[in-house]
């Protein structure tokens, strides 16, 4: 378990705040990710777990040993923290061995000469590189450095991992295997995670929780489901894929209809059970994401929040057609099969179901 | 742990010894010639504070004309190398001019041949009474004189400007390469002729680069000793450099007045460092030198190209092959004669023999390698403390202590040797006299340049190859036994090396710390050109080039193999 307490580092004598008084925790065995964009603080939150940098204020628990705290001077040095960490770099260290590598961290530990040929050696069958070990390690390849970072992380048995945005040296399709394999290994091996990216889609796939970060603060934390359909902010909603914001206000909340909502082109109700539930004529926010609307071209009957609009343009791009429609001045945008056809200027209805889109606070 | 301990780690404990022996080294030699200029005394001795050296050094009109001297003698040598190895750089650069790598290799030569070996082939070449070219001169146009005299001001100036045509060569030829060509093209595609063109974008972004080059070549021109001693002298031309030295022969020595001539001298280097580290400021920020490797574009010289050739060919045939030619025949000769078909009857391989048997030239040698190889190990392990103390941690004063360790760059051979000997006089270390005072000398002299080139090397290792070592091991020393040093060993070694060849060179420093019995082989050459044994100088010279440039080779192996290493 990884608990933060009001954590907070500065740098050039107090006048940027990297890391603006956050807290957190890490269950254990989980894999929790700090997500943003850069300069946002997530690197050096993660380098502040490791002891690569002294933060300024706050606390810092691995399974309930002290290993930062302001309050009573203790930082415990890096090695001493019985963390594994992959950079982003990978950092292999290039005049050794694939072996010496990775049995570099086991040295001076207590180990046995045979003990610690045995680890290294499990540790690079776990990451598939049983073979390579005599290698010399700069002659690998990008995703096989990377596996050698991970087995080095490993080897020593760390409480703990990080992992410093690990992916994106990679190529798409290496980064989509590595990020497989990097999630099946936390599995296996259930240790506690911290990883950092600024890669929504790297975020939601391996992640049991996301926290959200900006300008050095958490803006929500979650599980990726619900950073995605349900987030609490506009920051997070934005940040995450796509959205469409509309400003609505709220004209009731019934359990029997759902929440009766004002928008500029008339009236949307959502059945979401899992949304946000704003006070009655409170100023809201209505987050549809373009997936999520359908086009037609013919009247949709017997529907509730069905509208009509008219194509500004649309985009062919492979996976989907992004079509923009202005409805009543608003601008909005739906991702519909790429098999569709719409001509720029057509009159169209839209609709999104009532369950499929979410509310926040204005 | 408790709080001792905790501050009281091995990585504490070495990082500052090695700070304090930087600080030591560079500062306190300085401070004793300082304290002295304000006494009475010879160091050692009780004295009473003064200022009477101030008044007698900076009353006098010797002072001020050996400044002129120093100040002329370095802005008129150093204008005839920028203008030569200038010219050069632009023809391998921006010409496409045959044979480069002749070219290249011809003009890189001087880095290998000690300054007391050039200047003296000089005399060879140019003296009236014996100069091979003054009797060619003569013979071939029948003069009544001899056409040059090397014992003149303009012979001192050339002959140091000739010899250092190598580093304007080198520098400039960067800044050529460095140069974005998308630059120039904009400047023809406006409406600006070919040369408006040149001097609103070529020579204005050059200006910094052009400016720092010929920084660097007064101050080497302030410094050097060489010259102004074998010419100089002879020819009653005093600069700061020969005052201190003869100075310091006269006895009874006034060290005081020696030590006051050194804080004018002082005072001038200082102020053409600071002006370089100025300028090399504002050439980064000009910034015309990135990572990238730019294909600026060749000036077709036609036919041209072939007269260009011969001119180069001619002017490093007398910068470089006439130099070491006349010192390779003479060391062929009994005794000292020009070259000629009859003289080549007299072709013996005695010199060499002869000083393979010479206890003094095995002495030298043993001092030279023992001394050189002392220093350049101490220059490069201090420069790891100290790079690593800068570019890795952020301990307050980092930058002050990165300033002080490159200060010694602006202390000139003569001075630093002044201010040794002054400070081993006073203080109860007994190292006056012996090999260790050369060792202290050559460490604080180099240390500079060991220190550019492992801070270079450091800045190359990736941060985080040392932050996965850290968190791998608590040991900061294994951390940087095993991974940090093998890292960036190639360039220790290239350091250690260049260092090396450097002991092997200079004269201003042990030509006033040698005593009888810890003589290296300048000292030793110089010694024998005073006493006129020009037969064995010349062999001992060239089994001297030989040796620096087997050094040379070794260490541009090592480089190769690191750079093909790195590349793939």
């Amino acid at each position: 378990m990884i608990e933060i307490k009001t954590l907070t580092k500065t740098y050039g004598g107090g006048d940027v705040r990297a890391v603006d008084g956050i807290g957190f925790t890490v269950e254990t065995g989980s894999l929790f990710t700090l997500l943003g964009p850069s300069g946002c603080g997530k690197t050096t939150t993660l380098r502040c777990v490791a002891g690569l940098e002294k933060p300024d204020s706050g606390e810092i628990r691995l399974f309930g040993e002290r290993v930062y705290s302001s309050k009573s001077n203790v930082f415990v040095a890096p090695s001493r923290r019985r963390v594994g960490m992959v950079f982003q770099s990978y950092a292999i260290w290039p005049h050794m061995t694939v072996f010496q590598n990775v049995a570099y961290p086991l040295k001076g530990k207590g180990w046995s000469r045979k003990e610690m040929r045995t680890r290294a050696l499990d540790a690079l069958k776990m990451v598939n590189l049983d073979g390579y070990e005599d290698r010399p390690a700069p002659k690998l390849s990008g995703g096989q450095q990377q596996r050698v970072a991970l087995a080095r992380a490993m080897a020593s048995d760390p409480k703990v991992f990080l992992f410093d945005e690990p992916l994106s040296n990679l190529d798409a399709k290496l980064r989509e295997e590595m990020r497989g394999q990097i999630r099946q290994l936390q599995r296996e091996l259930g240790i506690t995670s911290l990883y950092v990216t600024h890669d929504q889609v790297e975020a939601l796939s391996i992640s049991d929780q996301i926290a959200i970060m900006d300008g050095g603060r958490i803006i929500e934390v979650g599980r990726p489901r619900d950073i995605y359909l349900h987030p609490h902010s506009q920051f997070a909603a934005q940040f995450v894929g796509l959205t469409n914001i509309l400003p609505a206000s709220l004209k009731g909340d019934d359990d029997r209809v759902g929440l009766r909502l004002e928008v500029p082109f008339g009236e949307l109700v959502c059945t979401q059970a899992e949304t946000n539930r704003p006070a009655p004529d409170s100023r809201v926010m209505v987050l549809i994401r373009p997936e999520n609307l359908r086009l037609s071209i013919g009247k949709i009957e017997n529907q509730p929040n069905v509208w009509s609009g008219n194509v500004i343009s649309s985009t062919f791009l492979g996976e989907f057609l992004d079509v923009a429609v202005s409805c009543n001045g608003a601008r909005l945008r739906a991702r519909i099969s790429p098999f569709s056809e719409v001509p720029d200027g057509a009159d169209v209805y839209l609709h999104v179901a009532p369950e499929e889109f979410s509310v926040i606070s204005g | 742990m408790n709080a001792v301990a905790k501050f009281l780690t091995w990585k504490h404990v070495i990082l500052f010894v090695l700070s304090g022996v930087v600080l030591y080294l560079t500062l306190v030699p300085l401070i004793m010639i300082l304290y002295g200029t304000f006494t009475d005394g010879p160091p050692g001795t009780d004295v009473s504070f003064t200022l009477k050296n101030y008044v007698k050094a900076y009353g006098s009109a010797a002072l001020f004309h050996s400044a002129f001297n120093s100040i002329v003698f370095a802005v008129a040598s150093g204008l005839i190398s920028f203008v030569l190895g200038g010219f050069l750089a632009w023809v391998t650069e921006r010409t496409n001019t045959p044979f480069k790598t002749v070219i290249y290799l011809l003009v890189l030569f001087p880095f290998i041949v000690p300054g007391i070996l050039t200047t003296i082939s000089w005399v060879f070449l140019l003296s009236p009474t014996i100069g091979v070219l003054n009797q060619f001169f003569v013979f071939l146009f029948g003069l009544e004189e001899p056409p040059f005299d090397i014992y003149s001001f303009a012979g001192m100036i050339w002959v140091f400007g000739i010899d250092h045509i190598t580093l304007p060569f080198l520098l400039m030829a960067a800044a050529f390469r460095s140069m974005d060509p998308s630059l120039e093209e904009a400047a023809r595609m406006s409406t600006m002729g070919p040369v408006r063109g040149f001097y609103h974008v070529n020579l204005k972004i050059m200006f910094p680069s052009i400016l720092a080059t010929w920084l660097l070549l007064f101050i080497r021109g302030i410094e050097t000793f060489e010259a102004p001693a074998v010419i100089g002298i002879p020819a009653g031309i005093r600069v700061f450099a020969t005052d201190i030295f003869l100075a310091l022969r006269d006895s009874p020595t006034d060290y005081n007045l020696a030590g006051t001539y050194a804080t004018a001298y002082l005072f001038v280097t200082v102020v053409g460092v600071l002006l370089y580290l100025r300028v090399t400021g504002i050439a980064e920020r000009f910034a015309t030198i990135t990572g990238k490797g730019y294909r600026p574009h060749t000036i077709d010289l036609g036919a041209w190209r072939y007269f260009v050739l011969s001119l180069v060919l001619a002017l490093l045939f007398v910068a470089v092959v006439l130099p070491i030619g006349i010192v390779l025949w003479t060391s062929f000769m009994p005794f000292y004669a020009p070259p000629s078909l009859k003289m080549l009857s007299l072709f013996t391989w005695d010199n060499y023999r002869m000083i393979f048997e010479l206890d003094e030239f095995y002495r030298a040698l043993s001092n030279n390698l023992i001394s050189g190889g002392a220093a350049a190990t101490i220059a490069v392990m201090l420069s790891v403390g100290v790079a690593w103390i800068v570019v890795r941690t952020d301990i307050p004063g980092r930058k002050l202590l990165d300033i002080v360790t490159f200060s010694p760059i602006a202390l000139p051979g003569v001075v630093m040797s002044l201010a040794l000997v002054w400070m081993y006089l006073t203080l109860p270390i007994p190292v006056y006299g012996t090999l260790w005072i050369l060792v202290i000398a050559y460490v604080t002299k180099f240390i500079p340049i060991s220190l550019r080139a492992v801070h270079a090397s450091l800045l190359h290792v990736h941060k985080e190859l040392e932050e996965a070592a850290e968190l791998s091991s608590t040991s900061w020393l294994r951390n940087m036994t095993f991974v940090l040093l093998p890292l960036i060993l190639p360039s220790l070694l290239i350091g250690w090396l260049y260092v090396l060849t450097l002991t092997f060179k200079v004269l201003s420093i042990p030509v006033l710390l040698s005593h009888v019995g810890t003589e290296v082989l300048p000292v030793l050459i110089f010694g024998l050109y005073e006493s006129g044994e020009f037969s064995q100088l010349s062999a001992m010279g060239i089994v001297l080039v030989a040796a620096i440039a087997g050094i040379s080779g070794i260490a541009r192996l090592i480089s190769n193999r690191f750079s093909v290493q790195a590349a793939a």
